[in-house]
């Protein structure tokens, strides 16, 4: 039979930390966006497994990407 | 891109239509499934996505048996899902084709008939019962999953980690279970069929993810979505950051926090990277480890 539901995600997940990191990432601008070094540092302090700081990380390069982007012609694409 | 071949698809929908034409139903009412299931991408529309067939048979062929095996438990799949998508769109209140021809009585009683359809092609299927047994698993997860998220309402005793595990009874167990289905159509071990719905758990919680991601990005402001405070990752990120951001934290949000889409993106491709993980345990040849993370290009 299934489980009720629950996901098994190992280790499970901190989704208030990588809410927060998010915040403070696309709070930050265009320098923090540059900045691998910063989020691997916050992610590291808050403990955060492999998986979750390599799709930070992602998503950090993609509004990386997104920011020039804008810069170039001014058009915003996800 | 992954793809099932043209022949399977072929038996999936011959699948379908055969067990409709022998239903013991009259013309009227076969009429109303016919049409429910003729609708814009389904099965026996003129340009069928098979989007759940697809995942049955990707883990039939990767589990070690041909595509062919796979084609009851991906016909039920479609046939499951066409009810389930109209009952979602009625609870929701949304307009629906099906609701709309024939009015919501008959259409409710359409799908009371399809997932009676799915579950008697399931149950006349090779090992019929231990897959019907794992649909009606999976359903029932999928139900409770989607009571909490009628119900529900984030920032109410609602918070990131509730809101994912709804959206894993509610999405993740459909796609587990077309995992899983896949497996067992493949005779693969108990312990191999966990792995597989595993698998499709954590694809199916991807996949809704993304779809949440572009109701964000591309949706625009959706009132009842503010108005119901829908117990999803986005809105409960966005009543948090209104209380954040606001002297009254009492105040409804009006529009999207900054980041929300970003944050559902982010624990989305944490997912994606985690099912990706599963493969190499799930398949031993190369093109269907290739097949199976084709699932997961939704990113």
């Amino acid at each position: 039979m299934e489980s009720t539901g629950a996901i098994t995600l190992e280790p499970a997940l901190d989704l208030d930390a990588m809410a927060s990191i998010v915040r403070e990432l696309v709070a930050g601008g265009t320098a923090r966006l540059q900045d691998r070094q910063w989020l691997q540092a916050r992610a590291k302090a808050m403990n955060l497994c492999n998986d979750a700081v390599a799709a930070l990380d992602a998503l950090r390069q993609k509004l990386h990407r997104r920011v020039a982007l804008l810069a170039d012609d001014g058009t915003l694409t996800w | 891109m992954v793809c099932m071949r043209r022949r399977v698809k072929g038996q999936v929908v011959a699948c379908v239509r055969d067990y409709l034409r022998d239903a013991p139903v009259d013309n009227a009412y076969r009429t109303a499934l016919v049409a429910a299931l003729g609708q814009r991408g389904n099965i026996l529309s003129q340009e069928p996505d098979f989007r759940w067939a697809l995942p049955v048979t990707v883990c039939c062929v990767a589990a070690g048996s041909a595509e062919e095996q796979a084609v009851p438990g991906a016909a039920a799949m479609e046939v499951l899902m066409v009810a389930l998508d109209v009952l979602d769109d009625l609870e929701d209140g949304e307009a629906n084709p099906l609701a709309l021809e024939f009015g919501l009585p008959a259409a409710l009683n359409a799908c009371t008939g399809l997932l009676l359809l799915g579950q008697l092609i399931l149950l006349q299927a090779d090992a019929g019962a231990d897959l019907a047994r794992i649909w009606c698993g999976s359903g029932l997860c999928a139900v409770t999953g989607q009571h909490q998220d009628l119900t529900r309402c984030a920032g109410e005793g609602v918070g990131y980690r509730d809101a994912t595990e709804i959206t894993a009874a509610k999405s993740g167990s459909l796609l587990s279970c077309a995992c899983r289905l896949g497996a067992a159509a493949a005779r693969a071990s108990e312990e191999m069929q966990f792995r597989y719905a595993q698998f499709g758990r954590l694809l199916g919680v991807t996949m809704q993810l993304a779809n949440d991601v572009k109701a964000v990005v591309h949706g625009g402001q959706d009132k009842t979505d503010f108005a119901l405070r829908r117990p999803v990752l986005s809105m409960v990120y966005t009543v948090e950051s209104a209380r954040l951001d606001s002297a009254d934290p009492s105040g409804a949000p009006e529009s999207w926090g900054a980041g929300s889409a970003e944050f559902v993106w982010a624990v989305a491709d944490t997912c994606r990277r985690q099912a990706l993980r599963l493969i190499p345990d799930l398949a031993a040849d190369e093109s269907s480890r290739q097949a199976l993370g084709g699932l997961l290009d939704v990113l």
